[in-house]
Parts: structure tokens; C-alpha cells; sequence
């Protein structure tokens, strides 16, 4: 039970609010020291993340998928050659890129392309 | 360097940019939220001393858990608030009662009618802070929290853990024991009966 001599609730929520309108300010070197602890502390956005397990299987999945790729490609190549590829071919094997078309004359040359009479 | 304390960004907002590397948005984290845990530091340590090295603490925890920050699960303030007043509950553990006491504060001058104002309000400041340093430390700060810092019961409750009407219990023990406190200075503060 409050004694009568104490403050009653209206004279200590006075006092509080008195007490509060002091204001606490820090100093501007508390400020700087904090500020300093924050920018010593601050992740660099530059720093790439080290792989997780998930990603690591995927980058594997991804050297598989390529080379599943490659073979694909190769035997699409194989059965139906561009044409800039098919060029090279013949160069490589004629030892120009007209070779084939040399190669047809010649074969002209023997009279097989010679109507039949 | 210039602080910059805008408040068109929340809290949680200004701490995922920090975490991404924006020094902008450390500044503005340090003017807004390090004299919020220095005054309560101080209110509740009485020291400016001690009250910087807890609230410069409490900041760099903050600091070291913003990449791992959740936004939305906690408000950042409580946060620095409830580690501000754990960090202070050790101190006064380690370092026993701290603030001045009652009977160290200098007997106001009398308050005779024309007497100065503002003399008397600092003297009855300066008296209530002797008397709030003489509490329990959960009283005191949930005293500090609720007058000082203006937070709702339900966030002082946040902050130190406990239930709402546990705060309230708190909050009333604590001004019975500064209305006992401060009565034998009732007159001398220039306070009526009533």
C-alpha cells in the first residue's frame, strides 16, 4: 500500500516526463566508431558466394548435358552437312574447293555423263 | 561524414542494403538506430562511458547478423533493443549497482515561490534518474523503455522476453518503489500533496 508521504502516479509520470525531455545525445566520435565498425563489417558486394551442394550438381549436369550435346550435334553433321562444311571437306580431300566439281569433269571426260544413242 | 537519417525507408529495407554493400545505407542505419541504443544503454547503465561501449556492441552484432537477417520477423528495433538491454543486464551483473544514488544527489535548492523553474525541473531529473538506478534491473528498464524510449507494453514485452501483463506488473512496482523513493524529497522537489 503506498504511503502518503509517497508521489502518487501523477507526480512520477511528471518526473519521467521531465527526465526524458533530457535529451541522451552520443558524440560524434561514438557515431564515427560505430560508423567505422559498420563499413569494416560490410559484406563486399563483389564477393561471389561459394557454391552450394545444389549448384555444384547442376554445374556437373551441365559438363554431362554439353557433352551429350556434342554427340548430337556430330551425328546430325554426319548424316546432313552444311553446306560451308561440305566445301571444307572437299578441300581437305581434293586439295581445293572446287575439287569435286574437277572431279566431275573428269568424269565427264571418260563419257558418262554421254547420252545413250 | 554525414550521417543520413531519412526515414522514407524502413529499417529492414535499409539493413538488406547493407548487407548487399551499400555504404549509403550504413549511415543511414548508424544515425538512426546507434543513438537508440546508446540512450537506453545510458538510461539504464547511468554511465556514458559504459553506455557507448554497449550500445557500439550491440550495433556490431547488428552489423554481423545483417546477411542472415529475415525481414519481417522481427522489428530491427526491438532487436537492438533487446540486445542493448542483455548486454546491459551482464554489465550490471559484472560490475554491481551502477548510477549515482539517491543520497548522492545534491538537496535541490528551496523552492521558494520565484524560485527558478528550470533549476527545479533538472533537480527533480536528476533525482528520479537516482532513484530509477536504485530499482531492480528488469524494473528500471522497462521503465526506460516505456518513458524514455516510448515503446508499447508489447514491445517492451518483445524486448525483454516476458508476457505483456508481466510488463505490466513491472512498470507498476517500479514507479511504487520511485514514489517511495522520492517521497522524503517530496517537498524539497516542490511537489504538492495530493
Amino acid at each position: 500500500m503506498a504511503d502518503k508521504t509517497d508521489l502518487n502516479d501523477q507526480q512520477i509520470d511528471a518526473a519521467l516526463d521531465e527526465a526524458a525531455l533530457e535529451h541522451a545525445q552520443p558524440s560524434e566520435d561514438f557515431m564515427q566508431r560505430v560508423l567505422r565498425d559498420a563499413l569494416a563489417e560490410q559484406p563486399h558486394p563483389n564477393v561471389v558466394a561459394p557454391p552450394t551442394t545444389r549448384w555444384s550438381f547442376w554445374q556437373a549436369f551441365g559438363g554431362f548435358g554439353g557433352l551429350v550435346a556434342a554427340t548430337c550435334a556430330g551425328f546430325v553433321i554426319g548424316i546432313n552437312p552444311p553446306d560451308f562444311i561440305q566445301t571444307q571437306f572437299e578441300a581437305a580431300v581434293y586439295g581445293s574447293a572446287a575439287g569435286l566439281s574437277d572431279y566431275g569433269a573428269s568424269v565427264s571426260a571418260y563419257g558418262w555423263d554421254q547420252e545413250e544413242e | 561524414m554525414p550521417f543520413d537519417a531519412s526515414d522514407a525507408e524502413t529499417d529492414d529495407a535499409l539493413l538488406a542494403r547493407y548487407a548487399r554493400g551499400d555504404a549509403a545505407a550504413a549511415r543511414a542505419l548508424t544515425a538512426r538506430l546507434a543513438p537508440k541504443a546508446f540512450s537506453h544503454a545510458l538510461r539504464v547503465l547511468g554511465d556514458r562511458m559504459e553506455a557507448e561501449d554497449v550500445a557500439q556492441d550491440a550495433m556490431m552484432r547488428l552489423w554481423t547478423i545483417a546477411p542472415k537477417w529475415r525481414a519481417g520477423e522481427a522489428k530491427v528495433s526491438t532487436w537492438l533493443y533487446r540486445v542493448t538491454a542483455n548486454l546491459c543486464t551482464d554489465r550490471l551483473r559484472r560490475g554491481g549497482r551502477a548510477g549515482p544514488a539517491l543520497d548522492d544527489i545534491p538537496e535541490p535548492e528551496d523552492p521558494m515561490p520565484g524560485a527558478d523553474a528550470r533549476l527545479l525541473a533538472a533537480s527533480r531529473a536528476e533525482a528520479i534518474k537516482a532513484a530509477l538506478h536504485g530499482l531492480p534491473d528488469r524494473q528500471r528498464q522497462s521503465i526506460v523503455l516505456r518513458h524514455f524510449e516510448g515503446l508499447a507494453n508489447p514491445e517492451i514485452a518483445e524486448v525483454l522476453g516476458i508476457s505483456v501483463e508481466a510488463v505490466e506488473s513491472l512498470t507498476a512496482r517500479a514507479k511504487r518503489a520511485l514514489a517511495a523513493a522520492l517521497g522524503p524529497m517530496k517537498d524539497a522537489l516542490g511537489y504538492e500533496d495530493g
